[in-house]
């Protein structure tokens, strides 16, 4: 990341985005917890990687209507 | 018959009382009768900012207890005949209980205002769904900061999966320089991630803070913020949902600001 002075508005919308497509779908639902869990027991079947060395994300594009 | 507005924002300190306060001054001076009702129990502020705090006898808790009747909990501003308060309590209730009490509260309300505000707490516990739950729509309130944009949205997609899609957004504080020099997030900027047009960008005006050390809603004091405070109450009257934004469908959603005979979509400032 680059923290140019001049971009800090547009790094905090990159950043703002980021967060506003993937937090919603953040843990609580069992669906995404189970998801999760499956997705990390393939990863470590084929990485050698601990589970503290790595994040998964889901991030979810919108369908949106435009006029 | 009325309409009930919360003012929340999710992040505390945007400006949901200041805003709320100068807003309902404003119409109130459109010859609407409002009334702002402070639901923010534990830590009012709305009757500090007026300037009413020592007209206090009854509050909130007390009318939704039955303790009073509801003109005795009302304080009347003599400064702005159409303009009513009551005031939050002082300490922390059960609020779960009272939410049906709120309910028929602000209903009755209705009957006889044109608008009842309510200000809401900070953070989105129960205070924040006792605030929302009798509203007819919400002003979202956020400043440019990276964290209240983040909490606005995190609040409109929780209002949305409580089925209530009539919002819309109130940015406050804002810096046009600072916007000019890329260094904060624009009004577009913002619009484009909370997902919801602007209806008013208050500029940051150091009179806010001297008008409430005065006890006097900033609109009242020639200032920038008061202007655009005017500009937002007067808007107000003429702002409806589309039917197309209340299908729960993903859109971006705009305020139609009806002139008499025309129709236009509101502009982005």
């Amino acid at each position: 990341m680059m923290f140019c002075k001049s971009r800090a508005s547009e790094l905090a919308k990159e950043r703002l985005l980021l967060m506003a497509e993937s937090e919603p779908f953040e843990s609580s639902s069992p669906m995404m917890i189970q998801l999760k869990k499956e997705l990390c027991e393939v990863l470590e079947r084929y990485l050698d990687i601990s589970s503290d060395e790595y994040e998964i994300k889901l991030i979810r594009r919108y369908q949106e209507k435009r006029e | 018959m009325g309409e009930a507005i919360v003012f929340t924002s999710g992040k505390g300190g945007v400006g949901k009382t200041t805003s709320l306060a100068s807003i309902g001054t404003g119409l109130s001076q459109l010859d609407k009768k409002v009334i702002m009702l402070d639901a923010d129990m534990g830590l009012r502020n709305l009757d500090v900012v007026m300037g009413l705090e020592d007209r206090i006898t009854y509050n909130l808790a007390d009318l939704l207890e039955n303790k009073c009747r509801l003109r005795q909990a009302l304080i009347r501003d003599k400064r702005y005949p159409n303009l009513y308060l009551i005031p939050a309590s002082l300490k922390k209730m059960n609020i779960d209980d009272y939410e049906e009490q709120l309910r028929t509260l602000v209903a009755e309300l209705k009957k006889e205002f044109d608008y009842v505000l309510i200000d809401s707490p900070a953070g989105i516990d129960r205070g924040f769904h006792f605030a929302i739950c009798s509203a007819d729509r919400a002003i979202l309130v956020t400043t440019p900061h990276i964290s209240s944009v983040r909490d606005a949205g995190r609040v409109k997609y929780l209002l949305e999966q409580n089925h209530f899609y009539n919002m819309d957004l109130l940015i406050n504080s804002y810096n046009q320089k600072m916007v000019r020099r890329h260094e904060m997030l624009s009004v577009s900027d913002m619009e484009e991630i909370i997902r919801l047009k602007s209806i008013g960008c208050i500029p940051y005006d150091t009179q806010v803070i001297i008008s409430q050390n005065n006890g006097i809603p900033v609109i009242s004091h020639r200032s920038k913020a008061g202007r655009e405070y005017r500009r937002v109450a007067e808007k107000i009257p003429y702002i409806r949902p589309r039917a197309e934004d209340m299908n729960g469908d993903y859109t971006l959603n705009h305020c139609i600001y009806e002139n008499a005979k025309e129709e236009c979509v509101y502009d982005v400032l």
